[in-house]
């Protein structure tokens, strides 16, 4: 199905948080209450619609573990948007949070959307962790905040969806430089002709100038 | 095993199998390999493996492992590519030591064993660099004629060496196709558009950062959208869409060659640490489950096609190969190993994917899942799974296990569904009903729970709220839901030691007046109130009056709880007593009970209690043997062994034939009995009184009044009183010689001889010997009394002993004889 954006997202957090539940709810709308370990990444993708316009979301849903984190660290260059979760019920997830955003900061381009979520607020009786600290946290980083639930599928459209949005905005500030695809943004057929800046061979650089010898 | 593999769980669903009759080359002998790699052909010839060897050999396996060999064109170098189309062409290319390359195409198509395969198109590219391992790449796109040399474009990639090229297709979703060239070099991936003409559209850096070790496509089928490129790196493998990164596998170790076989990639690792070992992993990616694991000692190549895998590997004999086919375990076996591991989910997910989803094997796993669930308690699942086996699994099998009151939404929930598909059947829409009933009371104790929980022992819980409670669970008790009981009952044994400290009146009155209603149950609910004991033996004392057929247990437990109290001294023992000889309990159990308690009172009382009672059958007896002698028809239908006697009373009088007057004689004759011989034993105490009375005064007459006599003779001699004499209080005197005075006995000669006489006497009329009749009546009351028959107790002791001490013919010659006083 062709697209006007491509927007590549990434989840990271915590092993244990629902990043991958996040994902199933949001590609699948469903819930598995057990979900194997993330070995690696795993991937999925849906359309949204914003201002009218068709964007894929592309999504990498990586493994939680310190033992997998220099794979994830690679995924960290090509996203536009990415998901930072913890579990609202073990504080340690959030205590966590630090580490993870200056790891993506660190990693990642500067422009990238990072979205503060705290998962399973479905399990408000095993609260650990206050609504007002997240959005603290955020407030201090910079960053937007919301309580989701896989289970429930309370925000978990929202989440995505406004981070997409952000992302979109900044795209229609002239924040990211669209044909760098590093940025983690595509720009799809059915982009509108107003905007210029189609990708083209260039993307690969010094490669396949298609000439022939 | 590495630590990432180690990650992954890990079961064996897939076994080889040596392939021993094929042959192959060595690894030292072959030059390149190829296979074909997309699905099945139509063509006549199934091509598996084509071998170029560096003597100039092309060995083409068949699909039956059949091999034809044929020389290749002569060249003056060798082959070091070779390539398969779909439609059996070969491609060989051969470079030319600085001058170019030959790239020659054979049609399989027409192999024969004879003459090989024909050369259907050569080409020569002239240039002295070019190569993969310079990072450029020839593209021919379009007809193949003859001498296709001048179609041919060369394109630079990457300026490291390249060691992956694929191609993806896409025929369907796009009018011109879509071309879509994947390239990998040693450092980068590579995403080319193709277009007419061998000529490049668009061209994207997909990854640039890693040491590309091998590669293979993932085709689009089989629930994948859309193909992707397969990377093997020495940290995971990566897969790649047009569009960028794909998911990642976290398999570490150099990957020697990877494939994709329907759901499985298969990946073969060379360990770091030992170059000779090599480890072929087969991961089911959409699972995440590793289901093959193999250590080789040296592995050349994998070929894979469609649903088939084979594994070439260096064998220790001599120019040989080893040929292992890889397959998989059929499904049921699969289904099994996966139960074994409690990988119920995968186990499922296998069968929705071979398209047994809706099976009797389907449902028996879920069956399994929803028993593995609900032992790790999560119920909510494992109905869920339960539903899903309606229609395959019989109801009574998942009925059985959601019994439990903590289950009755579930089980709910599960006969719902029953019903909706199976329709109405009566046994099923009364379990509902019950359950439904069962979940009201649960909701009322849910609500009511507040009230009897105290939360401090300050605030004292709501008096309706705890009544309420009881009657919820007698009204229950009463349907006999148990269950539900049960879960009432632990209620107040949660909250019923502190509602007792808050408001102890409340709380033992509503379970009195619930059980004065209901007495069945009260026995569960003394176990909570063991500190309670008084007010428990005065509450089953008013039940056991209020139904007197009530269970004997309750009588037992009373006499326990009244023990008890009387070790605490706060019952005295007639109480008890009384309870004992009001109550007819089991002697047995009775006796256990006072000797548990040492209450050996109640023990003796019970055995005369035994004693009486069979006074009491002798006369039943009597009664019934009357009866059967007035009725001998009536009486064979008895057996008086068996029936008691009211029993045999009711049957008596309720039949016509027989008259209950039949037994009143009986009755009378023992009623009358009764009377007549409490009134003379009463008359006949009377007269003792009496008789004692006047000896007593006629003592006291002689004590205090002193008789003066003086004889002047003797009674036996006559002779005048002389010599020494002897006077008793008798007034008789003698002479000492007369009465013989030396003998031990000093008694009256003459008192004597009437005393004799006057024993004789006092038997034919013992009422005027007083002194006699009490000395009778003490031996009677020393050794005990009992009554037989209609016969005074007292005048039957009495003939007793005058017939042991007179018997007859001397008792019949001494009637006649008198007897006086001695203080007549």
């Amino acid at each position: 199905m062709s697209y006007a954006y491509l927007f590549k997202y990434i989840i990271i957090g915590d092993t244990g948080v629902g990043k991958s539940c996040l994902l199933l709810q949001f590609t699948d709308k469903r819930f598995q209450p057990v979900h194997d370990l993330t070995i690696g990444v795993e991937f999925g993708a849906r359309m949204i619609t914003i201002d009218g316009k068709q964007i894929k979301l592309q999504i990498w849903d990586t493994a939680g573990q310190e033992a997998f984190r220099s794979i994830t660290r690679s995924y960290y260059r090509g996203a536009a948007g990415a998901l930072l979760v913890y579990d609202i019920t073990r504080r340690e997830t959030f205590n966590h949070l630090t580490t993870w955003l200056e790891d993506a900061r660190q990693h990642s381009n500067s422009n990238m959307v990072i979205m503060l979520i705290g998962n399973k607020s479905d399990l408000d009786s095993r609260r650990e962790v206050k609504k007002e600290e997240g959005e603290a946290f955020a407030r201090e980083h910079g960053l937007v905040f919301m309580e989701t639930s896989a289970r429930t599928a309370a925000n978990v459209e929202e989440a995505f969806i406004n981070t997409a949005k952000e992302i979109y905005e900044k795209i229609q500030e002239g924040v990211f430089d669209i044909n760098n695809e590093a940025n983690g943004i595509k720009i799809g057929q059915q982009h509108s002709p107003t905007n210029p800046s189609l990708p083209g061979a260039g993307g690969a650089a010094g490669a396949a100038n298609g000439g022939c010898c | 095993m590495e630590k990432s593999v180690s990650e992954w769980k890990n079961v064996d669903l897939f076994y080889t199998i040596a392939l021993p009759f094929v042959k192959c080359p060595t690894t030292a002998e072959i030059l390149c390999y190829c296979f074909n790699e997309s699905k099945t052909t139509t063509e006549e010839i199934q091509i598996r493996l084509v071998i170029c060897e560096q003597n100039g050999n092309i060995l083409v396996y068949l699909s039956n492992w059949e091999c034809i060999t044929f020389k290749c064109q002569a060249r003056p170098d060798t082959i070091t590519l070779c390539s398969i189309t779909s439609n059996n062409w070969l491609a060989t290319a051969t470079p030319i030591s600085n001058c170019g390359i030959h790239i020659d195409i054979y049609d399989l198509r027409k192999l024969t064993k004879k003459q090989g395969a024909p050369i259907i198109a050569s080409a020569y590219f002239q240039v002295t660099t070019i190569g993969f391992e310079n990072g450029d790449i020839l593209l021919h796109s379009g007809k193949v004629t003859r001498n296709f040399s001048a179609s041919i474009r060369k394109h630079t990639v990457s300026g490291y060496a390249i060691n992956g090229i694929h191609f993806d297709i896409n025929n369907l979703d796009s009018d011109p196709p879509t071309q879509i060239m994947f390239v990998t070099c040693i450092q980068g991936v590579y995403c080319f558009v193709l277009k007419e003409k061998s000529c490049i559209d668009q061209a994207f850096i997909l990854d640039n950062d890693k040491s590309n070790h091998c590669s293979t496509m993932r085709k689009a089928g089989d629930g994948v959208e859309e193909s992707m490129l397969v990377v093997g790196r020495a940290d995971a493998i990566y897969c790649y869409t047009r569009e960028g990164r794909g998911p990642c596998f976290a398999i570490e170790g150099t990957k020697k060659c990877l494939a994709w076989v329907g759901h499985h990639l298969i990946v073969a690792t060379r360990k770091s640490c030992l170059k000779q070992n090599m480890s072929i992993l087969i991961v089911d990616t959409e699972n995440k489950i590793i289901v093959f694991q193999k250590q080789l000692q040296e592995l050349f190549y994998i070929i894979s096609e469609n649903n088939f895998c084979f594994i070439i590997n260096n064998a220790h004999v001599v120019n040989t190969c080893n040929v292992l086919m890889l397959e998989q375990l059929n499904m049921s076996k699969k289904i099994r190993r996966l139960i074994e591991q409690n990988m119920y989910n995968i186990a499922l997910r296998l069968l929705h994917r071979e398209g047994y989803s809706n099976t009797p094997e389907a449902a028996f796993v879920r069956f399994q899942y929803g028993n593995h669930l609900l032992l790790k308690g999560e119920i909510s699942r494992a109905v869920e799974e339960f539903i899903k086996t309606i229609g395959f699994v019989k109801p009574y099998s998942v009925i059985s296990k959601l019994l439990h009151s903590r289950y009755n939404n579930y089980l709910i929930d599960y006969l719902s569904e029953w019903k909706k598909i199976n329709g109405t059947i009566s046994n099923h829409t009364k379990l509902i009903e019950c359950c439904i009933n069962r979940e009201q009371v649960k909701h009322k104790i849910e609500q009511l729970s507040h009230g009897v929980e105290p939360l401090s022992l300050t605030s004292k819980p709501e008096k309706r709220n705890l009544s309420n409670l009881s009657k919820i669970y007698f009204e229950w008790k009463l349907q006999n839901q148990s269950r539900v009981g049960e879960h009432l009952l632990h209620r107040f044994l949660e909250y019923g030691p502190e509602s007792l400290l808050v408001d102890p009146t409340t709380y033992l009155e509503n379970i009195k007046t619930e059980h004065l209603n209901t007495p069945e149950n009260v026995l569960l609910f003394f176990s909570i109130l063991p500190q309670q004991n008084d007010y428990c033996a005065k509450m089953l004392a008013e039940i056991i009056e209020k139904f007197p057929s009530c269970n004997k247990k309750l009588n037992l437990y009373l006499l326990v709880l009244y023990l008890v109290l009387w070790r605490g001294k706060k019952v005295t023992k007639n109480i008890i007593l009384e309870f004992l000889r009001k109550e007819c309990l089991p002697l047995d159990k009775v006796l256990i009970i006072c000797r548990l308690y040492s209450f050996f009172i109640g023990i003796q009382e019970t055995t005369n209690n035994q004693k009486n009672e069979t006074l009491h059958h002798e006369l039943v007896n009597k009664c019934i043997q009357t009866l059967i002698e007035n009725n001998p028809e009536a009486a064979l239908n008895f057996n008086l062994s068996k029936i008691t006697f009211l029993m045999m009373l009711k049957s008596f009088c309720s039949s016509d034939k027989i008259k209950a007057l039949q037994i009143k004689s009986v009755l009378r004759e023992r009623i009358i009995g009764d009377i007549v011989d409490s009134a003379n034993e009463t008359k006949l105490i009377k007269d003792f009184n009496d008789k004692i009375t006047r000896s007593s005064s006629m003592l006291s007459l002689y004590t205090n009044n002193p008789i003066e006599f003086r004889n002047d003779s003797c009674d036996t001699c006559r002779e005048t009183l002389n010599t020494q004499s002897i006077y008793f209080l008798c007034q008789h005197s003698f002479h000492k010689e007369c009465l013989n005075y030396n003998s031990t006995k000093r008694v009256c000669a003459v008192c004597k001889t009437k005393s004799n006489l006057g024993k004789i006497k006092s038997v034919i009329n013992i009422n005027s010997e007083p002194l006699n009749i009490i000395n009778v009546i003490a031996k009677v009351v020393a050794i005990g009394i009992k009554k037989q028959g209609s016969e005074s107790i007292i005048q039957k002791s009495v003939k007793t002993i005058a017939e042991r001490n007179y018997p007859k013919g001397r008792q019949g010659k001494s009637e006649s004889a008198t007897f006086n006083n001695l203080f007549d």
